[in-house]
């Protein structure tokens, strides 16, 4: 009788012992991704380093502004006495804004992909939107196809010789990394933009139901785009006079 | 009897103590998981973290080219009185914009593919699409071609800029508002070498369209004549966003 109830006992703390080691290794076992845990710590650091690199490029940014006003006031100076120059700075103004050197707004469309959600995911560290990047060429085409006039993914404005490439746990476009959800914003009429790409059968209905990617698509009265932020040099290409 | 009785409730009293000492413990190991910096997160918010720091950084750098580049045409505004200087300063700079634009023509080395539909039989049912060209087998070259470093890129004498639509309507593919059919001539400008293996190497999407039995051929070339995109560019919804203005 007394050996039994021991035993009991025992039987009993080694059920909670055995609990409290599996949900301890359950809260180690970690995410589809990557596997295990981190502590928040090293996040923190991060985050604080993204921000002092936000304020840094903030402060670039302005920089930039006041150089380009300063070049538009002499501009905009010398056009008063000269018909010539007026023109020109017209001229100027149309070509900077199809090269894509101009922030621009206007009606359109935002379109949000993302990746199925979690628990859909099999087991494999690979992004399916980044793998099938070229589901974002396509999209792209069919909005330019439809009429847009500016677009961007990730803030990524598209220019002409803009391209998606798959670079180890990211995407690069125009050459600057970024990692999904992408937002991919586009300036035109927006009905026709969202018909174009909601059509059954069309791009999106791809997205959805072959590779179970999240998409939004939204209508605004104004976007705005960035512009392309670096310098475009030839070094093969040369003009014919 | 009554002893063994005694001896029997000590025994439950040590275990209830030690069951209790049990529970405070995990307790206290639990609440100290919760609080402050003992949290966890997985490894992937980190990754998305160095990836936006990765972006941002490579994003400073170009604003800070942006910058030098501004700097010198302030100088070259104000360096000289005379409005000549300044005309002839616009110009230039108009020249550069139309260039990266593609409204003027263009030459230098490359090369120059051709695209078209396979000749081979098909298998036992196989559905025709499987041998012809659609807008993303050129979607995706156009792509390779520009991850390889191309300057400027036609097809079939359409230049290609930031708005081409390439459109797969039937038999044939719309370009800039242009109707053409297979064969597909693309001719790209860049280093001719790594243009070709962007096609041709192992593993690209040319090489498996070539094993799929399309045609794809890549020639190397050391003149090639791109010419602009011939039509007008007017905007209906797009305007410039005035300064202080917030994106």
């Amino acid at each position: 009788m007394k050996i039994k109830s021991g035993q009991i006992m025992i039987g009993l703390l080694a059920v909670i012992i055995g609990l409290s080691i599996s949900v301890q290794i359950h809260s180690m076992d970690g995410d589809v991704i990557g596997g295990g845990l981190v502590p928040v710590q090293k996040a923190q650091s991060l985050a604080q380093e993204l921000k002092e690199v936000r304020n840094e490029k903030a402060i670039l940014v302005e920089e930039l502004t006041n150089l380009e006003n300063r070049i538009k006031e002499i501009e905009e100076a010398e056009s008063k006495d000269d018909i010539l120059i007026r023109n020109l700075v017209s001229e100027l103004e149309k070509y900077k804004m199809i090269s894509g050197m101009t922030d621009v707004k206007g009606p359109g469309v935002i379109v949000t992909v993302d990746d199925p959600p979690k628990e859909d995911m099999d087991y494999t560290d690979m992004s399916v939107i980044m793998y099938n990047y070229s589901l974002l060429l396509s999209l792209i085409n069919k909005l330019n196809d439809a009429g847009a006039e500016a677009i961007s993914i990730n803030e990524q404005r598209i220019v002409a010789i803009t391209e998606i490439s798959l670079a180890g746990s990211n995407v690069n476009i125009n050459s600057i990394p970024t990692a999904p959800p992408f937002t991919i914003k586009a300036i035109g009429n927006p009905d026709t933009l969202e018909s174009t790409l909601n059509i059954r059968f069309g791009i999106i209905d791809q997205m959805r139901n072959s590779y179970n990617l999240q998409v939004k698509t939204q209508k605004l009265d104004e976007i705005m785009i960035p512009r392309y932020n670096d310098i475009i040099k030839f070094r093969y290409a040369v003009p014919v006079e | 009897m009554r002893r063994s009785m005694v001896k029997f409730m000590k025994i439950k009293t040590i275990f209830l103590l030690l069951f209790c000492i049990l529970i405070g413990l995990l307790i206290s190991i639990q609440s100290r998981m919760i609080t402050g910096s003992f949290l966890y997160i997985s490894p992937k918010v980190l990754q998305d973290y160095e990836t936006s720091i990765k972006t941002e950084k490579m994003e400073m750098e170009q604003i800070k080219s942006l910058i030098i580049e501004k700097q010198n045409k302030l100088n070259e505004y104000t360096g000289y009185e005379e409005s000549d200087n300044i005309l002839s300063a616009m110009n230039q700079e108009l020249k550069r914009l139309k260039l990266i634009s593609g409204f003027m023509d263009i030459k230098g080395e490359g090369v120059i593919v051709l695209l078209d539909d396979g000749t081979r039989d098909l298998y036992q049912g196989e559905n025709p699409n499987d041998i012809l060209v659609h807008d993303i087998d050129l979607l995706t070259i156009i792509n390779d071609l520009k991850v390889a470093g191309a300057e400027a890129i036609s097809i079939n004498g359409q230049r290609l800029i930031s708005n081409t639509e390439i459109n797969c309507s039937g038999h044939s593919v719309r370009i800039n508002n242009q109707f053409f059919a297979q064969p597909f001539i693309i001719k790209a400008i860049g280093n001719p070498k790594t243009l070709e293996s962007a096609l041709s190497a192992p593993g690209t999407y040319g090489e498996f369209l070539r094993e799929y039995g399309l045609i794809l051929n890549v020639n190397k070339s050391i003149n090639i004549h791109i010419s602009k995109y011939s039509e007008g560019k007017d905007y209906k919804f797009l305007k410039t966003v005035e300064e202080g203005e917030m994106i």
